[in-house]
């Protein structure tokens, strides 16, 4: 393996280590706000917002935390959400790219 | 942006817009992707999902995020960007239900394209024709970062603002984003230029600058670049 690729895939690795982090943070982002939050902030939920709502249910919502009520368990949930992504995003970029690049060898 | 708060004829556009762009993206990628680079776009796609996972908390109680397509931008090309992106917001929305399947199209435009492009732009601009190494290239790479996702807030701001001015019912309530203009963009903009776009700048510069002094054949036009920046060659060979 290449020391350059080797060391970015570390600094990858890394920064999965500290994903937990990520929760700490315990807002919700701007204009990302729920039906009861848009409740409380303008006293009402708006009809096409509501209307838009629930079209789509994810199979693992908010990153695998909300399984959990402790800082440890969300940590848990929210690891297996990033080794899941980086797993799916990285093989599945490697085999396309390997079929897009064929032939395509780098001489310099 | 999650399902709801852009409207039909808000979203519509945006889906009718990315199509294309994903089209001639991945048209891009199968003419200009080398085997080297095959591993970096890999990491790239799998780098740009876990830097969103960092929200960042700011004061007023609202987090938010740097998306890391500028760096991919410079070290991959533009339309590279696009489809790592694209692909890792994709996995975010179907999987972990994070950005809505209607809102999907204008996510991609203002993270996967407006990032990637004014990063990638602004950071050739300031780098003119240096060297892969110059110090101008790393500022560039800053500069890039912080206006890419900067801006791309800003289009966000405006998407969602220009809701309660397009799309109210007969008595004039709001029917989906209910801040206007002049509360979304301030807010937005605020948000990321002083916080979000910070943590951008400081992925891209050290993540570029590793790459650039480490193993510049890996980024997409460093030949074009090393070409260009030799004084006796004509400029138009870049």
């Amino acid at each position: 393996m290449e020391k350059v690729f080797r060391n970015l895939l570390i600094w990858l690795l890394i920064l999965v280590i500290l994903v937990p982090l990520g929760i700490i943070a315990s807002g919700t982002a701007y204009g990302e706000w729920g039906a009861d939050e848009l409740q409380s902030l303008i006293g009402y939920v708006p009809v096409g917002f509501a209307s838009l709502q629930g079209l789509y249910h994810a199979p693992i919502p908010d990153y695998g935390t909300d399984w959990a009520s402790s800082f440890l368990g969300q940590s848990l949930g929210y690891y297996a959400a990033a080794v899941i992504g980086v797993c799916l995003l990285g093989g599945l970029f490697y085999l396309i790219g390997r079929q897009l690049a064929k032939g395509k060898e780098d001489t310099a | 942006m999650p399902d709801g708060y852009l409207g039909p004829n808000t979203y519509l556009p945006f889906w009718i817009i990315m199509i294309p762009i994903w089209y001639y993206a991945g048209r891009w990628l199968r003419t200009n992707l080398r085997t080297k680079q095959v591993p970096y776009l890999a990491l790239a796609a799998a780098f740009s999902f876990v830097i969103m996972m960092f929200n960042v908390p700011i004061p007023g109680g609202s987090t938010g995020h740097a998306v890391g397509s500028a760096l991919v931008a410079i070290i991959l090309g533009p339309w590279a960007a696009v489809v790592t992106t694209s692909v890792a917001l994709l996995i975010q929305c179907l999987l972990f239900g994070d950005g809505g399947i209607t809102t999907f199209g204008a996510n991609c435009f203002n993270m996967a394209v407006v990032i990637p492009f004014v990063g990638y732009y602004t950071y050739a601009f300031i780098a003119g024709k240096t060297k892969m190494t110059d110090r101008r290239r790393i500022i560039g790479s800053g500069v890039g970062a912080w206006l890419g996702l900067t801006l791309a807030a800003a289009c966000a701001g405006f998407e969602m603002g220009i809701q309660p001015i397009i799309n109210v019912s007969s008595a004039g309530v709001p029917l989906y984003m209910p801040y206007g203009l002049n509360i979304t963009v301030p807010a937005m903009v605020f948000g990321h230029a002083f916080f979000f776009s910070i943590v951008e700048v400081i992925v891209t510069v050290v993540a570029f600058t590793y790459i650039a002094r480490n193993d510049p054949t890996i980024i997409w036009n460093y030949k074009a670049v090393e070409t260009a920046s030799k004084p006796r060659v004509p400029a138009a060979a870049a």
